[in-house]
């Protein structure tokens, strides 16, 4: 089952994602996901073989499930939401999109956990919470960086 | 805090000089790409190999070890650094010879062998340790990174050029 949820939800996220209208240049979104996956392939490593805090189920399908959300789905909802945000003037409403995003993906954490692709020991959602809150700084940070390179970079 | 190796021996060594040497090499070259593109390719060499050691190395597959232990080390994350300057070796050749046409399958091909002696020299250095992997299993996983790889930089350079005309000069 966690297999058709996570293939599916990711699958039509990257469908919708290659064909929107985008504010960002390419190579800020690729930035973007580029540090996601980074960041959270180092954390799970830290977090699942260091302090053994999480466990990964022993199926297949279950392996597949995680590593759709943690290369393709978690990425993408991030560096949507950068993007997106990027033409919002109102600050208020950026940092209501930028939690939505944060907590939809601690939604989805806890739903991996609810279908036993992993196991909770001694891990709970407000770590997944701080997980991607310093995930979700840490990109949008590098990214404004990153961007007046490629805009300096493009108009010379 | 990332554990420091219990012994600082050959896989270490192994580790330093060869970031050493590589990262010399990768800042003496002269400026070939943009920054922008530099920084994707490299950031992108880290993260494919992250991601492929984490599914083959990690809790799921089990399949190798890299250092001394099989849990996260502090050294681990530094075997990481190794090959972003490879990645950017095989692009900045790539375009600094204009490789075209058949030049295109022998230079892959050249570049697969440079990695399987690479991961050779690794073995012999205990950077890894295999439990059901073979250095043989590497070299398809090879082919398919290289041409990903190159793909990947061609559709970067092909979109900064179209970008770069499109927008009006400073």
């Amino acid at each position: 089952m966690s297999l058709v949820i996570f293939s599916t939800i990711s699958l039509v996220a990257a469908i919708y994602f290659a064909v929107k209208p985008k504010n960002l240049t390419v190579f800020e979104l690729a930035l973007i996901m580029l540090v996601v996956i980074l960041l959270d392939s180092n954390i799970m490593d830290i977090v699942m073989l260091k302090i053994d805090r999480i466990s990964l189920s022993d199926k297949r399908t279950d392996y597949f499930s995680f590593y759709c959300t943690f290369i393709l789905l978690y990425p993408l909802m991030i560096a949507w939401n950068i993007d997106h945000i990027s033409s919002i003037r109102f600050k208020p409403l950026n940092i209501f999109l930028s939690l939505f995003t944060i907590l939809t993906i601690t939604g989805f954490e806890s739903l991996t956990k609810y279908l036993k692709v992993v196991k909770y020991v001694n891990w709970n959602w407000r770590l997944d919470l701080a997980q991607w809150l310093t995930i979700w700084l840490v990109s949008y940070f590098s990214h404004k960086l990153f961007r007046k390179l490629v805009l300096k970079e493009l108009k010379q | 805090m990332l554990a420091l190796p219990e012994k600082f021996d050959s896989n270490e060594w192994f580790i330093i000089i060869s970031l050493v040497v590589t990262y010399t090499i990768l800042f003496l070259l002269p400026k070939r790409f943009p920054h922008t593109i530099t920084i994707i390719m490299l950031l992108f060499s880290m993260t494919y190999v992250q991601v492929i050691d984490h599914i083959l190395a990690g809790i799921s597959f089990n399949l190798y070890d890299i250092n001394d232990v099989e849990k996260y080390e502090l050294f681990d994350l530094i075997t990481w650094f190794l090959y972003p300057p490879f990645g950017y070796f095989y692009i900045y050749f790539f375009d600094k010879w204009s490789v075209r046409g058949v030049g295109i399958f022998w230079y892959i091909l050249l570049w697969a062998f440079i990695a399987i002696i690479e991961e050779a020299l690794s073995l012999k250095f205990n950077i890894f340790t295999y439990h059901g992997w073979k250095l043989t299993y590497s070299i398809p996983v090879y082919f398919i990174t290289l041409i990903i790889y190159l793909q990947f930089f061609l559709f970067l350079k092909g979109t900064f050029k179209k970008l770069k005309t499109s927008l009006p000069k400073q």
